[in-house]
């Protein structure tokens, strides 16, 4: 592995690391809306 | 004479870990609050209702070990570039194997939550007689690895004695368990997951700076090339390396049992509002948000510690104490705070996992089957309460009685040892063929082979490779070569009429 592609290598790896937090924070707010609606709904 | 900045510091722990436990337990209440009282539908399985998000964010948090932070630094330090790569692929993959599984069994199964309750349908009461064993055995294993990292972190980081930070959190995670069931485990799991990866985030990117990559590539080609290197290994720089790939190996089989046999993971499924979101959930947190962690790990940690020239007896005691080592050496006294903490949630997240597996199991299967088949929710519940308290405390007992002994052979006994079961279970979700005669032979043949390979080759890692290899094919090899002289076939739509009794 030559030194610009171990940079690139780590640097995809904390992307990856930082979208994976993102992604899952996504789907909990998703949750938590849909939820909501669903609750909303009921009370109607 | 006391020593006050001693004193300050334990204080500082012990403060930090009450204060958590004492919200994780206000949570679990709220939670509680939320569910019918005493309706297992609702304790064990949070009416069937949880979105794919939290799923994710659980099964996430339960899958980061204080062992995943330490472990993937130990491979990154041994096989360099492929040890990491192998290690998040290892530990990934059995999700994708454990997904279409349970979802077979929500379809075979629709009313069952326990998967010894399949085992109990699908071949009889003597083999899921093994199979509760087999399952208390995993939960009560996973549960003393996190006892036990939480107790030396704190130990070395706050000097808090090992004994009384075991039993602290031992007493943390049960008390919000069985306080909140398993809504109790999803509401805390998303405090979990902020505090785990905003510690994360902050730890790489302060160590990163500190030791940038450029360092860390020059420290691992002068391992890869000097001979008088501590680290010394020709292959840290290659992503495709032998021994990197029999590490993955070795990490699949290991992590495949852990996995299929840890009945927690079967409850946060059944309690996913559907397939969809339990298919999304698994996918998003066990493989997609869960790798890029252990890769980190190992970067950070493993191939730092390589660059720093840091090697067992050479600045480290152990391979283990790699993290903890740099973080003191190389972050400030907040960070080592930050890590603490991290370590703390990683630990009480992943006992508590445990615990929903243990609970379920004596609540919804256990109870009914040996001891009272018709009692109602409350009792059951209770009885499930009573026996998570008394596992919770032997765990912590074990843990203190485990203080200084390395773990190294106990990973290796329970890889060879959980890794047994798991093809049956595989064979008897999909094949009609396999009886309990077959399958208990099966179950003991792999366990025979790999143990005697283990012992017999000196009880080295290569050995352990071979042993974890057949424990998990043998029992396989068995059903295919009983397949002739079956000839009872089993009827899975049986199992579409089955009800908690």
């Amino acid at each position: 592995m030559e030194p610009i592609s171990y940079n690139l290598f780590y640097n995809i790896i904390f992307t990856w690391f930082m979208a994976g937090f993102a992604a899952v924070s996504i789907a909990l707010f998703y949750g938590l809306i849909k939820d909501g609606k669903r609750k909303d709904r009921h009370d109607q | 004479m006391i020593n006050s900045s001693l004193l300050s510091m334990q204080a500082t722990g012990v403060a930090a870990a009450a204060g958590l436990g004492l919200l994780f337990f206000l949570i679990a209440r709220r939670a509680a609050g939320i569910n019918k009282k005493n309706d297992i539908s609702e304790y064990i399985l949070a009416g069937r209702n949880i979105r794919f998000g939290m799923i994710a964010s659980s099964v996430l948090v339960a899958w980061t070990w204080t062992t995943t932070i330490m472990g993937a630094a130990e491979a990154g330090m041994w096989y360099g570039v492929s040890g990491g790569i192998s290690y998040s692929l290892g530990a990934s993959i059995p999700f994708l194997i454990f997904l279409p599984i349970v979802a077979r069994l929500k379809t075979l199964m629709p009313n069952g939550i326990a998967y010894t309750e399949f085992i109990g349908m699908r071949f009889g009461g003597r083999v899921r007689d093994v199979y509760y064993v087999f399952s208390v055995l995993v939960l009560v294993y996973v549960f003393i690895e996190q006892l036990i990292g939480i107790g030396l972190v704190f130990d070395i980081i706050f000097k808090i004695p090992f004994k009384f930070i075991v039993i602290g959190s031992a007493v943390i995670v049960v008390s919000y368990i069985i306080r909140g069931g398993i809504r109790g485990l999803f509401y805390n799991n998303v405090l979990h997951f902020a505090i785990i990866f905003v510690s994360l985030g902050v730890i790489f990117t302060v160590l990163s700076r500190n030791l940038d990559a450029g360092f860390i590539y020059k420290g691992l080609q002068e391992a890869a090339t000097n001979s008088a290197d501590p680290n010394y290994n020709p292959s840290l720089l290659t992503v495709n390396s032998l021994a990197g790939f029999k590490y993955g190996i070795i990490a699949l089989v290991v992590a495949l049992g852990q996995v299929l046999l840890d009945q927690g993971y079967y409850s946060v499924a059944m309690a996913s509002a559907s397939k969809r979101d339990m298919t999304w959930g698994f996918i998003l947190g066990a493989v997609i948000a869960w790798m890029p962690v252990s890769m980190l790990c190992a970067n950070i940690f493993g191939h730092a510690a390589i660059a720093l020239g840091l090697s067992p007896g050479e600045g480290i005691g152990t391979t283990t104490d790699i993290a903890a080592t740099i973080l003191t050496s190389y972050g400030d006294p907040a960070l080592a705070l930050i890590f603490a903490v991290m370590i703390f949630s990683v630990g009480v997240s992943t006992g508590g996992n445990c615990l929903i597996g243990i609970l379920t199991i004596f609540t919804v299967d256990f109870y009914s089957d040996k001891l009272r088949p018709n009692a109602g929710d409350r009792e059951k519940i209770k009885f499930g309460q009573i026996i998570t308290v008394c596992i919770a405390v032997l765990c912590a007992s074990i843990a203190i009685a485990l203080d200084g002994i390395s773990l190294l052979k106990i990973d290796m006994f329970s890889g060879i040892f959980f890794a047994a079961p798991c093809g049956i279970l595989i064979v008897g979700v999909y094949s009609r063929f396999a009886n309990e005669k077959v399958a208990l032979l099966s179950i003991f043949l792999g366990l025979l082979t790999g143990i005697a390979t283990w012992i017999y080759f000196d009880l080295s890692s290569e050995s352990w490779f071979f042993g974890c290899l057949l424990s998990f094919i043998v029992p396989i090899l068995t059903v295919a070569a009983a397949y002739p002289f079956t000839k009872q076939r089993f009827n899975f739509a049986r199992l579409k009429f089955y009800k908690i009794s």
